[in-house]
């Protein structure tokens, strides 16, 4: 089988969740299928500046076709737009507008998958809310399979995705709570598609006396995994941790692992480890008490699985329906609605070592049962076989 | 080979967690909600101070942003028939040359707007709950001074 997998960013310097969730199936559709990545030349999702050449080439033994973006995308341009159509009334057109301004805005691949939709037996769609996606869905929407990646915000709510939503011909979605999103925003009894989500790669993992020793880690301490942003909800974590500590646990520290948008504290009870690679940030995990997770919007959170594939709890926002139904499914942590909540949930966390680290088991047995490649790719064969054939 | 599963009571758990921040709250210690709830009635008293529109009041304290100024702004007449008509394709024409003068500062002003309507709730929430710890401390003070039989710098009771 031909499949064409559509994504907004490729490559291996790119950051991003979704990004690295769509070369993990790449990579692994590849061992089966003849696969081509559909993809910009763009590596900075802010801007969508055009970095890479155009063009067809190779990433990871993988084919990538690569497309110029148009148009770059400006805080001038986007940031009043968007925060009109998340919190004022406002017209079709303005929701139109959104998506190019939102972007990234690429005619060219456009252009390849209406010239070639036939070459393909089947397409995969990732992040729903992209330009790439919104527009080139619906180029051939009955051998389209998406997987959303929607988070509970302002964009899921938008009228131009209700009838966007009901056209890929099967759906990937990351939990269940993501499909009964979906399934609330259009009002449609069932969506075709399975839950898959993704494998977490095996690396070699450091002992966590050594992970310590490399990167400096001393005492107890508690982990943040991904990007270090106010919309992950780590301006409010960092006052929620600040007050934890001074009131209740001095010697507690914070580790943050990933690239920093916001500016971190400084606060000599929180460290920024900055990125680092696979092996050091899975160690990273695997020698802390627990994974904090504050984001309030996440359709899956690769960093939880993470932590569960390590055997360690996770403490996460309770506003976050999906992080709270799968540490509640896994059995693998705890979650948390305002500091009150945070306080007493870390504390227990913190006090009750060996039913924290039971949680970490459980939660590293639900994903071995859920997110195993071998469950992950046989969802895939299943979903790519059902939408090929349509 | 996977891991025997070891089912974990999350919710018996978080049950437990939120009995034990009831029996606190019972015990008087402040609690989130006391705060937000006291920040409500100062920002509502602070208002009525102020004499604002009660609609524009209930904007502001609401989640989404829409008590803001706008660059945009509606295109209306209260004439009637073909003057109507020519005004508003007027306006409509006017309103490109207009914005280009308006956007930026207007822009620039309602984040300013939102700042500082951040900072002075964030305030406010701050002073509420130190007013609340302040209470509290003051409470058990008297508490321990009563069970020492102390009264406001005497020797204690032998």
């Amino acid at each position: 089988m031909k499949i064409g997998i559509v994504v907004q960013r490729y490559g291996a310097e790119v950051v991003g969740g979704a990004e690295l969730h769509a070369r993990w199936i790449a990579q692994r559709l590849a061992h089966r299928h003849q696969v081509e990545v559909l993809t910009t030349c763009a590596v900075d999702y802010l801007s969508w500046e055009n970095r890479y050449d155009e063009g067809p080439t190779t990433v990871g033994g993988i084919a990538v076709r690569r497309f110029k973006t148009s148009r770059l995308r400006t805080s001038e341009g986007f940031d009043q737009l968007s925060s009109k159509v998340h919190f004022f009334e406002h017209s079709d057109e303005e929701e139109r507008r959104w998506i190019e301004e939102h972007g990234p805005v690429t005619p060219g691949l456009l252009k390849h998958l209406k010239t070639h939709q036939g070459d393909y037996d089947a397409f995969i769609f990732f992040s729903y809310r992209y330009w790439t996606s919104y527009h080139g869905l619906q180029v051939a929407p009955h051998k389209s399979l998406l997987v959303p990646t929607a988070e509970e915000d302002g964009a899921v709510r938008l009228r131009i995705f209700k009838p966007f939503f009901l056209k890929p011909a099967a759906y990937a979605f990351n939990s269940p709570e993501e499909r009964d999103l979906l399934l609330r925003m259009t009002g449609a009894p069932d969506l075709a598609g399975e839950v898959v989500g993704v494998g977490i790669e095996d690396v070699p993992a450091a002992s966590a006396d050594e992970i310590r020793q490399r990167l400096d880690l001393l005492g107890d301490y508690i982990v943040y995994v991904g990007r270090i942003e106010r919309e992950k909800g780590c301006s409010q974590l960092f006052d929620d941790f600040a007050r934890f500590v001074q009131e209740q646990a001095p010697h507690l520290n914070l580790v943050l692992v990933g690239k920093s948008v916001l500016s971190v504290p400084v606060h000599v009870n929180i460290t920024h480890l900055g990125i680092l690679s696979d092996a050091e940030k899975l160690s990273a995990i695997g020698a802390a008490r627990l994974l904090i997770h504050p984001s309030p919007f996440e359709s899956l959170s690769m960093a939880l699985l993470e932590a569960w594939k390590m055997g360690r709890p996770a403490l996460v926002n309770g506003r976050c329906s999906v992080l709270r139904g799968q540490v509640t499914r896994a059995g693998g942590g705890l979650y948390y609605k305002g500091y009150e909540e945070f306080a007493e949930t870390l504390r227990w966390l913190l006090d009750h070592r060996q039913q924290a680290d039971a949680m970490g088991r459980s939660g590293r047995a639900y994903f071995e049962r859920n997110y195993a490649w071998d469950v992950v790719m046989d969802k895939y064969e299943r979903l790519l076989a059902m939408v090929a054939s349509g | 080979m996977q891991e025997p599963f070891e089912p974990v009571d999350v919710v018996r758990i978080m049950k437990e967690i939120r009995e034990s921040i009831q029996k606190k709250r019972e015990r008087g210690l402040y609690t989130d909600e006391e705060v937000e709830s006291l920040t409500a009635l100062r920002l509502r008293a602070f208002a009525a101070g102020a004499m604002i529109d009660d609609k524009l009041l209930e904007r502001l304290l609401g989640p989404s942003h829409d008590w803001n100024i706008r660059v945009d702004y509606l295109i209306r007449t209260t004439r009637r028939g073909l003057p109507a008509r020519l005004l508003l394709l007027v306006k409509k024409l006017v309103r490109p040359v207009v914005r280009l003068y308006t956007d930026h500062v207007l822009n620039r002003q309602a984040q300013l707007n939102l700042y500082f309507a951040h900072l002075v709730h964030d305030n406010i929430q701050e002073t509420a709950r130190l007013e609340l710890e302040t209470q509290l401390l003051r409470h058990r003070l008297d508490k321990l001074e009563k069970a020492q039989g102390v009264r406001g710098g005497d020797e204690p009771a032998r």
